[in-house]
């Protein structure tokens, strides 16, 4: 059977970050919450862990060192020496710059890339928008379930929990 | 609150969620105003001929400005360097005051990250057309593979490190900025009536769902690109600084300048700042927002860094007296009585008497007062680069080649004609994208039940 999306609603973050706690307890496979800007404290709540996104930064960061230094000793000393009033060609402070600019480069751009092309995985403009609302004041919380017959005890599990307008619909979260 | 610059509440009005969007993407869904129209007009017609006028250097030569030997570097490095000052304060906002948790700057840090943007964008087409060459300047700037040797870049040079300083903080800028537009840009698709409006800002939202699972990874983002941008902004103004501080003309060659340079284009910033959210929030509608509180606010940060610039002039003055070098004591004293006082005392007046008015409350929070103020200070810190760029090298080491320096016509079409550009591209943000970071501000705004209860 094809995957279903049961939807409930709240309108605070506070009942936000409670109900997924209480959904959490339940070892539901997948679910999420949908909120119009960050809510803090629903990380633990929904038992997030911590990005490993950092560790990519400094990867790239570390990237951009290497080859800023690479490019300028290469240049330099190797590929055509010149001498331009009598400066070492192996001017280590002056490399100094171009070393920062390209690590922060480097480091700056693949964050942005890798946060939305890998963790986020977006541009995806086909996965299911729920409700207009959520990027304005109300708060999804959303539960995945792999078959029609689950979705009627879901739903009776979000009515306990105090959602609002509860509804599915096909397709996975 | 504590360590709050602004500890007031950050909203007023008692606004809820919705009207957060409601008053941010109206501008953006009415029909232009006349006022828009107008301003709009008027500014894309001064842009228009500043280009033009630029054409017209590259096509008939450099000889349409004022540079002549000895002063080699005139309006289009002080606007340069003007320009590039201008934009930090967005920077500033944006990751500084994040690192501090300063939560005001959520009202504002959406319009001073754009006015970062475009101002940078204004200060970049300054050197190239400064060569003379433009079209020449991809292998002069960057180290690309070509035919002669290869004969690269010289790494060694500061005008080598500007060029990767500028380009850096320009791409890092506008990654930032984007970044804080994702889940913006997918609140005005969701409130779209017609499907142009809901596919355009669809497509620029990158299918953005608000998934709390996706907020994890964006806040870290976020903060990553905040703590980059921070030494980023201060690395690009004292990078601007070793063109003058690593050659050896007096009244340049001194080690306060990365300090003093960044100072001063903190201050300005925040005063173009003012300047354009004064009008912003008044034509907008976005007082309840952009309220007196972060003017007052941001008018601190001006008498502050004010202060600091006022400080190194004096510094300056000192060190020059101290030194014992001859040639560094008579620049100096030429700057303030040579023939370029006039200069000297519009940028003294400007950027050191000017902003002590901000010393009394009442006039922290006078906005016609502030408005004044803030044109002042950016009138005074164009002037802080005339009288550096220009005092040094019209006398120079010399005496038979000195020469009076004077801007010429075409120096103040390109000039006013920057600021075309500028605002140009100020007002059509202001229609197309959301001025205030909604996401953001709904963030630090006190919780409300809904209208469901």
């Amino acid at each position: 059977m094809a995957k279903q999306c049961v939807v409930g609603y709240y309108f605070s973050p506070e009942e936000i970050i409670e109900a997924t706690a209480k959904t959490r307890e339940r070892n539901f496979a997948n679910f999420d919450a949908f909120t119009p800007f960050p809510v803090h404290g629903i990380d633990q709540a929904m038992g997030i862990k911590r990005s490993t996104l950092p560790y990519v930064s400094f990867g790239a960061g570390m990237m951009g060192f290497g080859a800023a230094f690479g490019l300028q000793v290469w240049t330099h000393m190797f590929n055509w020496p010149l001498n331009i009033a009598g400066k070492p060609l192996f001017a280590l402070p002056a490399y100094v710059p171009i070393l920062f600019e390209l690590t922060v480069l480097l480091a700056g751009v693949t964050t942005v890339l890798a946060m939305f092309g890998y963790y986020l995985k977006l541009p995806n403009w086909n996965k299911p928008i729920f409700h207009p609302d959520i990027t304005n004041d109300r708060f999804a919380l959303a539960i995945e379930v792999n078959s029609e017959a689950e979705v009627e005890p879901v739903k009776r599990f979000l009515k306990e929990i105090h959602a609002q307008d509860i509804h599915h619909v096909g397709g996975e979260l | 609150m504590k360590g709050q610059l602004v500890t007031q509440p950050l909203v007023e009005g008692n606004k809820s969620y919705a009207d957060v969007n409601n008053d941010v993407c109206r501008p953006l869904e009415s029909f232009p105003t006349k006022l828009w129209l107008v301003a709009f007009g008027a500014s894309a017609t001064i842009m228009t001929i500043g280009f033009g006028l630029i054409g017209l250097l590259i096509f008939m030569g450099t000889g349409y400005s004022g540079i002549r030997s000895p002063v080699g570097w005139g309006m289009m490095i002080i606007t340069f360097v003007f320009w590039i000052g201008i934009g930090h304060a967005g920077t500033l906002i944006s990751a500084i005051l994040f690192l501090f948790k300063q939560k005001w700057r959520t009202a504002i840090n959406r319009s001073a990250e754009a006015m970062t943007i475009f101002a940078v964008m204004c200060a970049g087409i300054f050197p190239l057309i400064h060569t003379g060459r433009p079209w020449y300047s991809a292998y002069w700037l960057f180290p690309l593979p070509n035919t002669m040797g290869p004969l690269w870049v010289n790494f060694r040079s500061p005008l080598l490190w500007d060029v990767f300083a500028v380009s850096t903080y320009f791409t890092i800028s506008l990654f930032f900025w984007y970044t804080g537009l994702v889940p913006d840009f997918a609140s005005v698709r969701d409130r779209a009536k017609n499907w142009i409006r809901k596919k355009v800002y669809g497509f620029l939202s990158l299918g953005w769902r608000g998934s709390s699972r996706g907020w994890h990874h964006y806040e870290i983002a976020y903060m990553i690109l905040a703590g980059l941008s921070t030494p980023l902004v201060l690395s690009v103004h004292t990078i601007v600084s070793f063109d003058f501080a690593v050659s050896i003309i007096p009244g340049w060659h001194t080690t306060i300048f990365p300090p003093y340079f960044v100072a001063g284009a903190i201050f300005s910033g925040f005063a173009m700042v003012v300047t354009l959210l004064v009008i912003a929030r008044k034509v907008f509608n976005l007082e309840e927002y952009i309220t007196v509180n972060h003017l007052e606010a941001m008018n601190k940060i001006i008498l502050a860094t004010g202060m600091i610039v006022g400080l190194a002039y004096a510094t300056e003055f000192f060190i020059a007296w101290y030194s014992g070098v001859p040639y560094e004591r008579y620049i100096f004293l030429q700057r303030a009585m040579g023939p370029y006082a006039w200069a000297y005392w519009i940028m003294i007046g400007c950027n050191v008497i000017s902003p002590q008015f901000f010393w009394f409350k009442s006039l922290r929070r006078n906005i016609p007062l502030m408005f004044v103020l803030s044109l002042f200070v950016n009138v005074g810190m164009w002037f802080e680069r005339f009288v550096i760029v220009v005092t040094s090298l019209a006398t120079d080491y010399l005496p038979s080649s000195w020469n009076y320096f004077k801007l010429t016509w075409w120096d103040y079409s390109v000039l006013i004609g920057s600021f075309g550009m500028f605002f140009t591209l100020f007002l059509l943000f202001c229609r197309f994208v959301p001025t205030i970071a909604m996401a953001e501000v709904k963030s630090v705004m006190p919780t409300k039940g809904g209208h469901h209860g």
